[in-house]
């Protein structure tokens, strides 16, 4: 997308957020343009779709009502107000162990979350199992989970990590290199096996 | 971004999930949520559109009231200041920032000053009527940018044009005082700072009112409430000036039938007409040089004592007074067309942000003082300040000058 291209976009998202609590157009304008990103947010956090479906559903549904409460004027503001509802659903929806458990599970089962991962993080061609990275980010703190989610699921960058959690920025960026930092240590309990083409090179880790 | 973030992003890049939106989920949330939407949202504009004037008001910094007092003043030469909230306070303020049309009394006290009194009709959106005892009326219409003063007796009338209006307001974002009372109380009761003191029953006009009183250091705010309808009675609030200005406004009716034509802005047959331009833009360096300027002239050479209301208050009040301007008298033309024109510029100054490193040190010199800093600040994207001096000439400067007694400004 060209820069003026975004620009446009940018702008005529900024004219629907101004609108947007008296208009119930821009409302619905805004809920197609934000649906697919937050869904996707909820999906990568929950692994099952039913469960990432319930969630966005609430996300919308508070927006809706607590509109009067947004007080922002761009579609920046609008976007990060979002995903401070959704990390805030997401949170107490997996803060129950047992749901935390069974929506694994349930991922497992349907095999979602089956493949396993490459990565260098913590040794050349180490290889992860989905289930256990899913694993060792459950047992982060709420705040953790959602810094690590916003950045690499949602893909915001620091600044509107800040803005949606309410935290400092430089604060965000102490706070998920610790998270991140204990998210590693956590894996390489994890780590079972380093393949090579050639086959298994090493045994446990 | 470094290998490490990299690294991580590779790592979650590679959650096998498809996560397309489901159309079906899609289709039906958006109808449940636009029904929601309606159903709450049927009269959301008030509260919100409070917050815009708040914001509208903000930018041009000069804290709220000076910015309204410049446009009232071409009115009736009064001041008016903000409202209160009450008992089940969610329940009346909610009543109140609710409401479509409203009637009331309202008694404007400004020391050293006749009372005023007036009735006053209010019309959502944005208009105001006001009614004064000597045949004056007001009418504001915010979302037209028009503001009208008709002298009845003397046929003579104000028309006050508002004009460029940021491009980013939409005709909702507008004020009036009303609107304004409504945005006060609001933010009074979304400030965790703001006290709020329970001042507990008393009688007015043989009905019991629950009191509530909000104690904001600039101006503190009283509601009494009627328990029964929720809704204010009577809101008194006091601007703490100079001058010190005191607003009642009482015996409240609300969403009560009011006749449009009672708030047209067109000037009825056989007036005199004079008409004013409000600039309403993002004032410059260059509307804050000529306010310095037209004060100091005005003011023996002095400058203002500082930037807040108070100070610029009162030296808006110093110009007039070097002016033969009577109290009593509404302001000339010309009068009003010099106070809008300080109050706009000061706004410059108040509105700079932070890293402007703004800095004014001119209370105690004189126009003229040429190798006097008075006021520097770092423009946006600029790695030098402006420097203005006391005979209001600016210079460039890569550091900012050090000068005992300079007060930073900060937002």
């Amino acid at each position: 997308m060209t820069d003026s291209l975004q620009t446009n976009r940018s702008q005529s998202v900024d004219e629907l957020v101004r609108l947007v609590r008296t208009s119930r157009d821009a409302f619905g304008q805004l809920f197609d343009c934000f649906y697919p990103p937050i869904f996707a947010y909820c999906l990568r956090r929950l692994l099952v779709r039913a469960a990432a479906e319930d969630v966005t559903s609430e996300v919308f549904l508070k927006a809706a009502t607590g509109i009067h409460a947004f007080s922002g004027t761009s579609g920046e503001e609008f976007r990060r107000w979002l995903f401070r509802i959704a990390t805030n659903e997401i949170s107490a929806e997996l803060r129950n162990s047992i749901r935390r458990r069974e929506l694994l599970e349930e991922a497992a089962r349907m095999g979602t979350i089956k493949a396993d991962v490459s990565t260098s993080l913590l040794h050349e061609d180490a290889v992860i199992e989905w289930q256990s990275a899913y694993e060792a980010l459950g047992e982060l703190s709420d705040r953790e989970q959602s810094l690590i989610s916003l950045r690499f699921f949602a893909g915001l960058r620091h600044h509107e990590i800040a803005e949606v959690l309410e935290l400092k920025e430089g604060t965000v960026r102490v706070a998920l290199s610790r998270a991140l930092e204990k998210l590693r240590g956590r894996l390489q309990g994890s780590v079972t096996v380093r393949r090579t083409s050639s086959g298994m090179e090493g045994g446990d880790q | 971004m470094n290998n490490e973030s990299h690294n991580w992003e590779d790592l979650f890049e590679q959650l096998p999930l498809d996560t397309s939106a489901p159309p079906e989920h899609q289709a039906d949330l958006r109808a449940q949520v636009l029904q929601t939407f309606e159903s709450n949202a049927a009269r959301p504009s008030t509260a919100q559109r409070l917050k815009e004037i708040g914001h509208i008001l903000m930018k041009y910094k000069v804290p709220h009231w000076t910015a309204a007092a410049v446009l009232i003043v071409g009115f009736a030469w009064i001041t008016f200041s903000g409202g209160t909230p009450a008992l089940a306070l969610d329940d009346v303020i909610d009543n109140f920032t609710r409401a479509r049309t409203a009637r009331f009394d309202m008694t404007v006290t400004v020391t050293g000053q006749p009372e005023q009194t007036m009735k006053a009709f209010y019309l959502e959106p944005c208009h105001l009527r006001q009614e004064f005892s000597l045949g004056i009326i007001n009418i504001s219409d915010w979302a037209a940018g028009k503001m009208v003063s008709l002298n009845t007796k003397g046929k003579q009338a104000t028309v006050m044009n508002i004009v460029n209006l940021p491009g980013h307001l939409d005709s909702q974002a507008q004020m009036n005082q009303f609107e304004w009372t409504r945005e006060q109380l609001l933010k009074a009761v979304d400030d965790p700072d703001t006290e709020i003191e329970l001042l507990g029953e008393k009688k007015l006009d043989g009905r019991k009112m629950m009191g509530f009183r909000f104690n904001i250091p600039s101006q503190p705010m009283t509601i009494w409430a009627d328990p029964d309808s929720k809704f204010p009675v009577q809101i008194e609030s006091t601007m703490v000036g100079p001058p010190q200005t005191h607003v009642v406004m009482s015996n409240y009716e609300f969403n009560v039938e009011l006749d449009e034509s009672m708030f047209s802005t067109e000037i009825p047959e056989g007036f005199k007409i004079t008409e004013l331009d409000v600039d309403a833009s993002k004032p410059s360096e260059t509307d804050f040089l000529e306010a310095l300027r037209i004060g100091s002239e005005g003011s023996d050479g002095q400058f203002p004592a500082g930037f807040d209301a108070v100070a610029i208050s009162g030296y808006v009040a110093k110009v007039l007074a070097r002016q033969d301007f009577e109290e009593k008298k509404k302001p000339s033309n010309s009068q009003v067309q010099q106070v809008i024109k300080i109050s706009r510029g000061m706004q410059f100054a108040v509105t700079l942000p932070p890293e402007a490193d703004a800095h004014y040190a001119g209370a105690k010199s004189k126009y003229g003082a040429k190798d006097q800093p008075i006021f520097w600040y770092k423009p946006d994207m600029s790695q030098t300040y402006r420097v203005i001096y006391g005979d209001l000439s600016v210079k460039e400067s890569s550091q900012a000058p050090e000068v005992h007694g300079a007060r930073r400004l900060s937002r």
